[in-house]
């Protein structure tokens, strides 16, 4: 609303000259910022850790994608076991390829579950450090929005980011959207 | 992994079956056909490449969204020492100059904006940027803030982390150096 009173107060002021008269154009059309290009959100990789945090960040971006005509693309991050700490033993951890199996089969029921079936989705386990991992996902999948809950299963509720969200939006090349 | 085919033309009604089939997720009118509510968009600037860029990509978002966006800067106050007679105190007052000059700029850029679906509002506030920030976001109700963020990385926090940190929405953070950010041409819709 503020947009049009302005304009009747910027023309109210402006003398009226000959010059400017009829055939100028409204004050507001004349100096167009390049602002007219068209958002173009075709990916959106969400980042899915299988917290309910992370469940509500795809059912935004799901909604998200409804609206843009955007596709998703889910990905899970397996953490591999020596990253978890120097645990000398390894052969007391399943293996991550294991794991990661079990992840992708959860992926596709969470994809069947929260994702709109008019939305175009993928899924994909990724094994390494996961805000890395989601970066350069996201980078070479020409992603064009990441959306992210602020707290997966680590960060503590409300009160924290999580490290891996906000290591995401310091290292993504592409907009981040945090959703809480 | 199946790659699902997209199914454009989907009857409400196959759609609706489609959401009833998943019997146990209460959610269902979360997502689904559901609508997503954004109707204000904030966006914080502090006029920097970066908030431009964020802008850029705030607006055919708002269009997009059929959202108001609402522009926002946050000048630093004057700091003056005052002795009401109960020992010295720092007054904040909040700097007439410089909010007026803001507003003056906000006002600019809102006018380049302004479209037929979406119109901007600026709001010009007085205090430190992050709290100024997620203040204004709780009292205009905002559902979405888009700010961007400098390339620099220091060590310390900038604005845009403290925002998700405490925002009550959800927060879009613009990279200054994204190289494809807008891109003109045909939207896929």
């Amino acid at each position: 609303m503020k947009a049009r009173t302005l304009k009747s107060a910027v023309s109210g002021k402006r003398p009226r000259l000959l010059a400017n008269g009829p055939g100028r154009k409204p004050s507001g059309r004349v100096q167009r910022a390049p602002s007219e290009a068209k958002l173009k959100v075709r990916t959106i990789v969400v980042p899915v850790d299988f917290s309910p945090e992370s469940k509500k960040a795809l059912q935004y971006a799901s909604k998200l994608a409804a609206k843009l005509g955007s596709g998703l693309q889910l990905v899970h991050v397996v953490e591999p076991a020596s990253f978890v700490d120097d645990l000398p033993n390894i052969a007391l951890l399943r293996p991550d390829q294991e794991v990661a199996k079990e992840a992708r089969v959860r992926l596709q029921s969470l994809m069947t579950d929260e994702v709109d079936r008019s939305i175009p989705v993928q899924a994909a386990v990724r094994i390494g450090k996961p805000y890395h991992e989601i970066v350069s996902f996201a980078k070479t999948g020409d992603a064009d929005l990441i959306v992210i809950s602020t707290h997966g299963y680590t960060g503590l509720k409300h009160a924290l980011l999580g490290s891996t969200a906000e290591r995401v939006v310091r290292h993504a090349t592409c907009p981040v959207l945090v959703v809480r | 992994m199946k790659r699902r085919t997209t199914r454009l033309n989907v009857p409400a009604k196959q759609a609706r079956l489609s959401q009833s089939r998943s019997v146990k997720s209460p959610s269902n009118e979360v997502h689904g056909l559901s609508r997503l509510k954004v109707q204000h968009i904030l966006v914080p600037t502090d006029f920097s490449t970066a908030a431009r860029r964020a802008l850029q990509y705030a607006r055919p978002l708002a269009k997009r969204l059929r959202a108001e966006l609402v522009l926002l800067h946050v000048v630093p106050p004057l700091v003056c020492p005052a002795d009401y007679g109960y020992g010295p105190v720092l007054r904040r007052v909040p700097d007439e100059n410089e909010v007026r000059a803001a507003m003056k700029h906000l006002r600019s850029i809102a006018r380049r904006s302004r479209e037929p679906s979406c119109c901007a509002t600026s709001v010009v506030r007085s205090g430190a940027a992050p709290e100024e920030i997620i203040r204004a976001a709780r009292c205009l109700k905002a559902d979405l803030i888009v700010m961007g963020e400098s390339a620099v990385k220091g060590s310390g926090k900038s604005t845009a982390e403290i925002t998700i940190r405490e925002a009550p929405c959800p927060v879009l953070v613009v990279r200054e150096s994204g190289a494809k950010l807008v891109k003109p041409g045909k939207a896929r819709l």
